[in-house]
């Protein structure tokens, strides 16, 4: 009787084991699972370092890039890298603003300054993008009388 | 029955006959047959109830195995498939938003804000929306306008540095660039929506592609009558004409 009731237990023990096995396997599977979803949003996020490092190397429109992408991919909230964007965009109307000039379109040279201003304006961090901006001023619309 | 002894009639329940007072031996068999029976009754009750229990906590224990099983599988499926799912999710997000979509990408239209459409449409996969399908050409040239125009400013700005690439290799990525910038503008050939290739989209279209045309005369120094059936070219001859223009300008 003695062994019997023995043997009974065991399956009973063999059987919670092995329910906490499948639950602890679900539990990582589940983990897996949602952490690939994530992932799948994460696809395109760029970090703060991408930008500033980006930044330093004057890659205005790899900036530009990023951070539509980290827009598309719902990142706003993560980092807010929108002054990088703001000069990224700075730099992109500069370089319109010169090239429009150059062609004799002065009217579309002048919407782009317009922009130029709007831009600089989105930017408060002038100890970080002040001189920069300045420097993108002078390579683009020195000479133009803009 | 009757009474061994004097052979007067017994009832079942009588011991004793009432008449001789012999022993009723066949009652007594009889009462020790029913105890057995009752005994056995008893015990086949309790073996009966004991095995039903067992089957019923058995039973609940093989019912949870087989649910954490099949969950596990269904997991399992699930995170191979993830991707799948996670582009099901998005693809549906997309239909339930996809007015504010279209306004969006109307506006970056109209506001020439090129990389954002582009790259909400690789993010978002917006061509599989019926409705958002006619954005495709459009998003897909602004794809390679945004290319084409990182490329030029890297090889004309010396102020941004080249990185890993070569003057060369970027003159090749400019290329092959401007190359699939014009087969995304071309008009339609079969299975494409012309929708997409009109109205705005085709100003749109055109702006960038005047554009890429003043960068390349303007920032990359090649000259206004070279420039004259500069979509005409090949591949390779558009990347040794940018080439030549800024290597002249040096």
């Amino acid at each position: 009787m003695s062994s019997r009731r023995k043997k009974k237990m065991g399956v009973q023990q063999w059987s919670i084991l092995l329910i906490a096995v499948l639950a602890v396997i679900l539990a990582v599977n589940l983990l897996n699972f949602f952490s690939s979803l994530a992932s799948y949003r994460r696809t395109y996020g760029y970090d703060f370092a991408s930008f500033d490092e980006c930044y330093r190397r004057g890659e205005y429109p790899e900036i530009l890039r990023m951070y539509e992408k980290n827009l598309a991919g719902d990142r706003k909230t993560v980092y807010d890298v929108s002054e990088y964007a703001a000069a990224a965009a700075f730099y992109r109307e500069a370089v319109y603003c010169r090239m429009y000039w150059e062609d004799g379109q002065t009217d579309k040279a002048e919407q782009a300054r317009q922009k130029m201003k709007e831009y600089r304006d989105q930017i408060t961090d002038q100890k970080r993008f002040g001189a920069e901006l300045e420097r993108i001023e002078t390579q683009f619309l020195d000479g133009t009388g803009l | 029955m009757n009474c061994r002894q004097c052979g007067a009639h017994l009832r079942i329940r009588d011991r004793f006959c009432p008449y001789c007072g012999a022993e009723n031996l066949d009652a007594r068999k009889h009462q020790e047959e029913m105890e057995r029976y009752e005994k056995e009754f008893r015990r086949t009750k309790s073996r009966v109830l004991k095995r039903s229990r067992q089957f019923q906590g058995y039973t609940l224990i093989l019912i949870l195995i087989a649910v954490f099983a099949v969950c596990n599988v269904a997991v399992l499926l699930a995170e191979k498939n993830s991707y799948r799912i996670a582009e099901w999710m998005e693809n549906s997000e997309v239909n339930r938003k996809q007015d504010t979509y279209r306004e969006l990408l109307q506006v970056c239209e109209s506001e020439g804000q090129y990389e954002r459409m582009a790259e909400l449409n690789l993010r978002l996969n917006l061509y599989q929306n019926e409705t958002l399908r006619e954005f495709q050409p459009v998003t897909e040239a602004a794809y390679y306008f945004a290319e084409a125009y990182a490329c030029l400013m890297k090889l004309t700005d010396e102020h941004m540095e080249y990185g890993y690439e070569t003057e060369s290799d970027l003159l090749k990525r400019l290329g092959s660039r401007l190359e699939q910038f014009q087969e995304a503008v071309s008009p339609p050939t079969y299975a494409r929506t012309e929708k997409g290739y009109e109205g705005t989209h085709r100003e749109a279209m055109e702006d960038m592609k005047e554009k890429l045309e003043l960068l390349i005369k303007t920032c990359a120094g090649v000259p206004e009558e070279e420039m004259e059936g500069f979509w005409s070219l090949s591949e390779h001859q558009r990347s040794v004409l940018i080439g030549r223009g800024l290597n002249a300008d040096e």
